[in-house]
């Protein structure tokens, strides 16, 4: 079976500064996979990098999804490949409606077009699922939205796309305990009925409770240097990250 | 900053609206301004004498005023080389069927009949220099309203419209009055007798087809107490390699109570030099509403004023400019405070690109008569690309207490950050940067009916080349 | 950062090669004041406090002139109108073709403490580059009487809840002045 995502040798500089010296991942089909790291690790930028913000400059190395390069391509036919990525600071878009919007987004990302009715329906479905209210939809993208109402929304456009390999970069910040279940909710239920593999970018273990990870990276100084199971996150949550670091160096996830 | 080429929809005007019919005048008078031609003008009107010895004033005080010296750059206008009238046609038609062939087959690649059937409660379409066709739905002619060319309205209506014709914009108030009041032919005369609400949008059409055409329209508007209406017009006009001029005065009067919204959506090409003075008296507890669209033309200056000369009244512009290669929109809105407790707001945005420039020109004046008054003035500008510029004139001038005044401008670009998010769920960049113009412009194209909203996002929309990283 | 204190005179023009504060008071003159920023990464600000008191009258003019890439200005300009003065205020922030990322901004606030008042406002932009940002702001408005009345309610007078509500709005400036010296001064002057 091919990887959904394969990271080879990644090395990324920002401001011809190295940030990534070296990144190795695989990601199969439905895996759920977790990179953790402390702040400045290098995490966001992979996150950026794959979904190929022009600030980051890759140096060297390979990302393929389905077997298909990606690093040379523009973010809008990455996009088309089915990556999405979480944005941790999502853009605020005045004037733009987040209805009209997804509408927008549906129809590029579906060769199946909907009618208005029934898209308002699906759309309406997701927005349960997220327990989000009716009324954004009329509200601008982003624009004013508590830190918590900007990760549902990135989550409503990640339901309505239907990507195939998704990267959630702190998903989790600033969310309350029950905000966490619900997000978890959503990716679940994408995950299930649309086999996509996660990739969960975060700082903390508990919102590992509700996403199962397969495999639990560790990254530092822009390199994976611990890969494991759940274990590895109840590690880190017992020692901090610079017990879970000493544990064991550099080891490269197995084939 | 990647480097990108924006496209726009000005680079396909010449097939969508630029085109031009052979000419077929019935009457042309000849190439250049003088006095001979004015009184050719009124003579082919049959007008009162009072009319032509008013035109007559006005042309001696357009040669004595000095062009202004501020605003775009006009020094390439040859007056001399402009057709002041050119009459397509012997009256204003009832029914398409009876407009001469070119005319209708214009009108038709304008969308105008098939707007007209949709939603509108009456239409005016101006062919170069009058009005070559005119409706009126029925049940709202029974309720008193009047809406016809100008030109009708002197000989039918004679009595109102002496007693409002020149009265907001005297002939003298600017070089372009004057000419206008000179040359005037065509336009629309609206009134909206006590408390009648005219619900569905009245629509006038200028069109421009004749070579180095000068079009002056003028529009007396007249809402009398309690009343509403809502007037739209729109503007197109053949490519041609030689300038036209449009200067149009358009006047209106809001009295106690009534609301009025007059809309532009000006999409001139870009020969043409659009110098319009635009405004409007309104008076206790009225409320005076523009909503100023300039896509086209070469040069524009226009800002749409409102004296609120009426305890309580409220004037509004809406006002979005959009200048690409080789335009530069001086556009913007005036609003004077001479009675107590008046109320003013300015919402101006603009986008320049590829090289057009766009200024936004303002005045707040609250006057020692307007206690209480408040006005807020907001102007955003959005630079798509280095070659291109913008200003903010805003003169606020306050001669009372109590007033309360805001103004605040930005000017940006759009940043890259909201491109890659916008990118990274699966828009072209063209896509995410038309979206993020059209949201930029959203306060004021929500203003709109549905139909105009279309119409103008459709105006704007962008297209980018060789986005390379 | 360098704090300038200048007198108030007809015209005045600065080339800053160093980040520089430039901060005036104003009574009665007409002044002109000019910065051009001709050396990359330059950043000033403009600080000026008008105390207007009756029957006199202010004209000035703020020209911030970014002629190069990377620099930035923020003008800031705060009078206070009492019975029968005026204040003709014209602020231009000019960014030339070029002079790339640009931060330029202008405030201008006129609080009204009297009758009989005028005040020309006229906050100018005129932008040649895209990579910018710039914007002004200007608002003027007479002290609203509920802050008024919440101070006497706390057994202020008028006279000195009039004063506080002054100074407050004056504050806002002072505070940005970095020069303890200069800032004493000047809140010398807005208390006289």
């Amino acid at each position: 079976m091919k990887n959904s995502l394969e990271i080879e040798n990644l090395r990324v500089t920002v401001d011809e500064k190295e940030i990534l010296t070296g990144v190795d991942l695989k990601i199969k089909p439905k895996e759920v996979h977790a990179l953790m790291g402390r702040n400045g690790s290098g995490k966001s930028t992979l996150a950026q990098t794959l979904m190929g913000n022009p600030i980051y400059k890759v140096v060297e190395g390979s990302a393929k999804i389905y077997g298909k390069e990606i690093l040379n391509l523009e973010p809008t036919e990455r996009a088309q490949l089915g990556l999405f990525l979480s944005f941790q600071y999502p853009s605020e878009i005045p004037g733009v409606r987040v209805y009209s919007y997804l509408r927008m987004l549906y129809n590029k990302s579906h060769e199946q077009k909907l009618s208005p009715k029934m898209f308002k329906e699906l759309l309406q479905e997701n927005m349960k699922l997220l327990e989000m209210d009716d009324s954004f939809a009329d509200r601008f993208l982003n624009e004013g939205f508590s830190g918590g109402e900007k990760k549902r929304m990135e989550m409503l456009q990640m339901m309505m796309l239907e990507p195939k390999v998704v990267i959630l970069d702190e998903v989790d910040s600033g969310l309350d305990i029950d905000a966490i279940k619900i997000v978890s909710k959503a990716v679940n239920n994408l995950m299930e009925r649309n086999g996509t593999s996660v990739l969960l970018i975060t700082h903390y273990s508990r919102i590992l409770n509700h996403i199962k990870p397969d495999f639990v990276h560790i990254m530092l100084d822009g390199k994976i240097i611990k890969t494991g199971g759940e274990e590895v996150a109840q590690n880190l949550e017992e020692y901090g990250y610079s017990q879970a670091e000493l544990v064991s160096p550099t080891v490269k996830d197995e084939e | 900053m990647k480097n990108r080429r924006l496209k726009d929809i000005r680079e396909t005007y010449a097939s969508k609206y630029g085109f031009s019919m052979p000419e077929k005048p019935i009457l042309k008078a000849k190439r250049g301004l003088s006095e001979d031609v004015v009184r050719q003008i009124s003579q082919s009107k049959g007008e009162p004498k009072w009319m032509l010895e008013y035109r007559l004033k006005a042309l001696e005080a357009f040669n004595k005023k000095p062009m202004p010296m501020w605003g775009a750059d006009l020094s390439k206008i040859d007056f001399q080389d402009i057709f002041y009238f050119v009459k397509p046609s012997d009256e204003e038609k009832r029914t398409w069927e009876d407009v001469p062939e070119e005319i209708k087959i214009t009108f038709d690649r304008l969308g105008v009949p098939q707007a007209e059937r949709e939603y509108l409660a009456g239409v005016k379409a101006q062919y170069d220099s009058e009005v070559a066709y005119s409706s009126l739905i029925s049940d709202i002619e029974d309720k008193g309203v009047i809406f016809s060319s100008t030109d009708e309205a002197l000989r039918k209506h004679p009595e109102i419209f002496k007693e409002y014709f020149g009265k907001v914009v005297p002939f003298a108030d600017n070089k372009f009055s004057a000419l206008n009041s000179a040359v005037w032919s065509g336009g629309s005369f609206v009134y909206v007798p006590k408390g009648v609400t005219v619900s569905r949008p009245l629509q006038a059409y200028f069109r421009i087809n004749a070579q180095s055409m000068g079009q002056f329209e003028r529009t007396l508007i007249i809402v009398e107490e309690g009343a509403f209406a809502h007037y739209v017009e729109g503007c197109t006009a053949p490519v041609y390699s030689s300038d036209s001029l449009h200067a149009a005065v358009v006047e209106v009067i809001v009295k106690p109570g009534a609301r009025f919204r007059y809309t532009t959506i000006q999409n001139w090409s870009d020969n043409v030099y659009n110098l319009v003075t635009k405004r409007a008296r309104v008076e206790k507890d009225a409320v005076m509403e523009w909503v100023d669209g300039n896509l086209g033309s070469k040069k524009t200056m226009k800002y749409p004023s409102c004296y609120l000369v009426g305890e309580g009244a409220k004037g509004e512009v809406l006002s979005i400019a959009y200048a690409s290669k080789g335009q530069h929109q001086d556009a913007g809105g005036k609003m004077i405070h001479a009675a107590p407790n008046t109320s003013s707001r300015i919402i101006s945005k603009s986008v320049s690109l590829r090289g057009g420039r766009t200024s936004y020109r303002g005045l707040v004046d609250i006057t020692p008569a307007a206690p209480n008054s408040k006005s807020r003035v907001e102007c955003d500008a959005l630079i798509l690309d280095p070659l291109s510029a913008t200003d903010t004139f805003p003169t606020m001038r306050i001669n009372e207490s109590s007033a309360n005044v805001e103004h605040e401008a930005t000017v940006s670009k759009i940043g890259e950050e909201k491109l890659f998010y916008l990118t990274s769920r699966g828009l072209t960049e063209s896509e995410a940067m038309s979206l993020i113009v059209s949201g930029f412009i959203e306060p004021i194209v929500k203003e709109l009916p549905m139909e105009y909203a279309v119409e103008l996002n459709r105006l704007i929309e962008l297209e980018m080349e060789g986005s390379v990283g | 950062m360098k704090t300038l204190l200048l007198k108030e005179k007809e015209n005045m023009i600065f080339f800053p090669e160093e980040d520089t504060q430039y901060v005036m008071f104003l009574r009665s003159s007409s002044t002109t004041l000019e910065v051009n920023f001709e050396k990359e990464g330059v950043s000033c600000e403009v600080l000026i406090l008008g105390k207007i008191k009756k029957g006199n009258s202010v004209v000035l003019n703020t020209i911030a002139h970014h002629l190069v890439p990377n620099t930035s200005c923020l003008t800031t300009y705060h009078a206070v109108l009492e019975d029968s003065s005026s204040s003709d205020y014209t602020g231009k922030i000019i960014i030339a073709e070029k002079a790339f990322q640009t931060t330029s901004y202008l405030n201008n606030k006129t609080l009204v403490a009297g009758e009989n008042v005028k005040n020309i406002s006229k906050p100018e932009l005129e932008i040649e580059s895209d990579d910018v940002k710039a914007s002004h702001g200007s608002s003027t408005g007479r002290i609203r009487e509920e802050d008024i009345f919440y101070l006497i309610s706390r057994g202020l007078s008028r006279k000195e809840a009039e004063e506080i509500i002054i100074e407050g709005f004056f504050e806002n400036v002072l505070s940005k002045i970095m020069d303890e010296e200069v800032r004493e001064k000047v809140r010398a002057e807005v208390k006289y």
